[in-house]
């Protein structure tokens, strides 16, 4: 556990002092102020059909998740390893799983971070009608169940690639592949089998369920279990390094 | 110290092959054990889930009721939703049956797009005997005895007003859990309405193919799992397990042993639909008496009289064929009203509510023609016909239906059911039309005919609304911002950026002291 909190606590550093983190905030609130404005703008059009404006919110959400996860897991151990420091970290009394999991957690912790002073959103909405809590909590329970399996899927490429710009990229691809693969495959078959099993893996209708106020336990464990897997994969990949 | 306790670097090559050989063997049955252990419990996620619903308003939360519906199947019940991409309504029935198949392992939920698996589509049409519309959804309820088919307008409510200003039609509510709960309780009790159709006084037939029959009705009928057959009422009563008795267009008279059967069938709690047509000499020889005297102790006035209506006339046909667009306040007519959908008559005769109240029954006026209409008495000089004082002045009502209510319970209005939840009331229903001409094939297609009757034999069955589930309203915020409060929030929403590039400057310069 000391193990988990030492890196944890050394990674939380490197992102608040590093101005990365900030450019990241900065890009995070304009692409989102943008969506908020256009949204408000939609919805005060009298033509309009009307709806929850923070459902579109959380709805739009992964757009901004498809470049935020790979910016924030591009470095996490790729640097490490492109450094050489990779080796004294190895050698320290800390195991692989360790190492990973602090790692992914302060990934996790500035994620949220990032996503906090969007709260003002609803502040904003809540002054000009009423608001729906349960929903907005689902919401945010939505954009952090997909950044947790997203940021496991960073953590897993940045221990494969030595070069950041590398793990990015596959970073990127993979989750842009995930967005929009199983959404695409559930109206192309028709089996209804096969339907519902790419609608459970399809992480952007998870978000849309979690945006409407829907909290299904498909979507939780699924979430669970894929970060859980992909963050044994990687201590798993980086003892296998340590023997090549 | 041991060889193998030494790092990679300083032991002999042997022994790290060896090393190797054992990490990799290790590494990959790890990898298929966690492999397999997330494909496990990710089964069962799948196979066994809970859905929790955040909202204040429990929107996506199902009724007590339909959870003990759905709980208690003990048969499978095969839910097939004809729809395609972007159908609205398509979209909340699969989201709401899902929720349902997550109550129960013995419903089964497929979802068919017509348009991209058509023989699959074609084949489940032609077992279901319907037809599907593109744009629209269509859902069956089978349970392989018997089923129930939903079309689009069973499913909303809408909201037309914002039609004005160009905008598209809003649905208001949303009514499937109330629909498809009622249908899994007709479905699970096995029982299936009978309708008799009288025959012997010249009337509108099931079978007749010359355009003037009722097969349009019993098509539309036939989808919603009722035995239909037709019934010679001379000398017979009503026969027990009858659910309703439609008498459509009769030409001649009913005898008084008729009519009393009927009575006693009402005092029942029965339930009859008349589609009366004009007693013009040419066509028919229904005079008012005795019927027009036995419907009279119904408190429903029959006219002698053909309704005519020239400002609302069809273009090329007489005043007697005209549209109605204008309707009373009642379950009926409703989803009619709210997609303000006309229905067409030809030869129609006045029906009208008598002022006279029988304590314990209600009448209601359902359609009327506008102030322009009236109801022409002079039959014999047809076609040359004006309004006269001898006339009845419109706006002239064309149809009434009565309902005898328990002493304890209200009206329908279409929100709240006069028997408790479940059970239908015991109470007698009668719809009188003064047309039967707009239920026959060759009239049944036109605009809302087809609706106005599916609907008037629904409300006289008691379906649909047994279970007392009001329908789901959609949250629908409209946020009517002035220019300053909009710009208010641009400078808001711009604020935060701002603030996160004046964070990250402190931080940086903080960390360079």
């Amino acid at each position: 556990m000391s193990g988990i909190l030492a890196t944890l606590r050394r990674e939380l550093c490197a992102y608040f002092f590093s101005p990365l983190a900030w450019a990241l905030l900065t890009l995070l609130l304009v692409i989102n102020g943008t969506i908020f404005a256009l949204i408000i703008s939609f919805l005060s059009d009298p033509r309009s059909a009307g709806g929850r404006p923070l459902d579109f919110f959380f709805s739009s959400s992964w757009v901004v998740l498809m470049f935020i996860v790979p910016l924030l897991t591009m470095r996490l151990i790729s640097e490490e390893r492109s450094s050489g420091s990779i080796e004294v970290l190895m050698t320290a009394a800390v195991t692989e799983l360790q190492v990973v999991v602090g790692k992914y957690l302060a990934a996790l912790l500035f994620y949220l971070f990032l996503w906090l002073p969007t709260l003002a959103y609803a502040a904003i909405v809540a002054g000009y009608s009423e608001i729906d809590w349960g929903t907005i909590a689902s919401g945010y329970l939505g954009i952090f169940a997909a950044g947790a399996v997203f940021l496991a899927i960073g953590t897993l490429a940045s221990s494969l690639a030595r070069n950041q710009v590398v793990s990015g990229v596959i970073t990127f691809a993979v989750v842009f592949f995930l967005f929009l693969v199983f959404g695409s495959l559930q109206s192309l078959v028709n089996s209804s089998v096969w339907k519902e099993f790419f609608a459970y893996l399809d992480v952007a209708g998870q978000m849309d369920d979690f945006a409407r106020g829907v909290v299904d336990s498909r979507h939780l464990v699924f979430d669970l279990t894929t970060v859980i897997f992909l963050l044994f994969v990687t201590s798993r990949t980086l003892a296998a390094k340590k023997w090549r | 110290m041991s060889e193998s306790n030494l790092p990679p670097s300083q032991q002999s090559p042997p022994s790290m092959a060896r090393r190797r050989t054992v990490e990799a063997s290790t590494l990959g049955v790890g990898l298929v054990l966690a492999v397999l252990l997330l494909g496990l419990v990710n089964y069962f996620a799948w196979k066994y889930y809970k859905q929790f619903d955040w909202t204040s308003s429990e929107i996506y939360t199902l009724s007590e009721k339909t959870k003990n519906v759905v709980g208690s199947l003990t048969q499978p019940v095969e839910v097939v939703v004809f729809t395609g991409p972007g159908v609205a309504m398509g979209e909340q029935s699969l989201e709401l049956l899902e929720r349902y198949r997550a109550l129960s392992p013995q419903l089964r939920l497929r979802e068919v797009d017509p348009i991209k698996n058509l023989s699959e589509a074609e084949r489940l049409l032609e077992r279901y005997a319907t037809h599907y519309q593109e744009g629209t959804v269509k859902v069956v309820f089978d349970n392989g005895a018997s089923r129930r088919i939903f079309e689009e307008d069973d499913l909303a409510e809408y909201d037309y007003s914002p039609v004005q200003m160009g905008g598209p039609p809003t649905v208001t509510g949303f009514k499937g859990e109330a629909v498809f709960t009622g249908a899994l309780v007709e479905l699970a009790s096995g029982e299936r309405p009978t309708i008799l159709f009288t025959v012997g006084h010249g009337e509108k037939k099931l079978d007749d193919f010359s355009g003037n029959g009722l097969r349009g009705v019993q098509e539309l009928l036939g989808r919603d799992n009722v035995t239909m057959e037709e019934w010679a009422s001379l000398g017979k009563q009503v026969p027990e397990a009858t659910s309703l008795i439609v008498v459509a267009g009769p030409r001649g008279n009913f005898s008084a042993p008729e009519l009393e059967a009927f009575t006693a069938y009402l005092d029942g709690g029965g339930r009859m639909l008349w589609l009366l047509d004009p007693a013009l000499s040419a066509i028919a020889d229904l005079q008012a008496a005795p019927l027009g005297d036995w419907l009279a102790g119904y408190g429903i006035e029959l006219g002698e009289d053909l309704v005519v209506d020239p400002d609302q006339a069809l273009p090329f046909f007489g005043a007697d064929t005209f549209f109605v667009n204008a309707y009373g306040s009642h379950p009926v007519i409703l989803p009619l009203a709210e997609t303000q959908t006309a229905v067409i008559l030809a030869l129609a005769r006045s029906v009208t509510a008598s002022n006279d109240e029988t304590p314990g029954r209600t009448r209601t006026e359902l359609l009327e023609t506008s102030s322009g209409g009236w109801g022409e008495t002079s039959l014999e000089r047809l076609p040359e016909v004006e309004a006269e004082e001898t006339d009845l002045l419109g706006p002239v009502s064309l149809a009434v239906a009565v309902e005898e209510i328990a002493p304890e319970a209200g009206p329908d209005d279409g929100s709240s059911d006069s028997a408790p939840a479940g059970e239908k009331s015991a109470g007698m229903r009668m719809i009188v039309f003064g047309d039967s001409d707009f239920a026959a094939d060759n009239q049944i297609g036109n605009q809302g005919n087809a609706a106005l009757i599916d609907n008037a034999i629904n409300w006289l069955l008691e379906r649909d609304t047994l279970l007392g589930i009001p329908p789901k309203k959609p949250e629908q915020v409209r946020l009517s911002l002035t220019r300053q409060q909009l710009w208010r929030t641009y400078l808001l929403t711009a604020l935060l950026p701002l603030l996160a590039i004046v964070a990250g400057m402190v931080v940086y310069f903080k960390r360079r002291r």
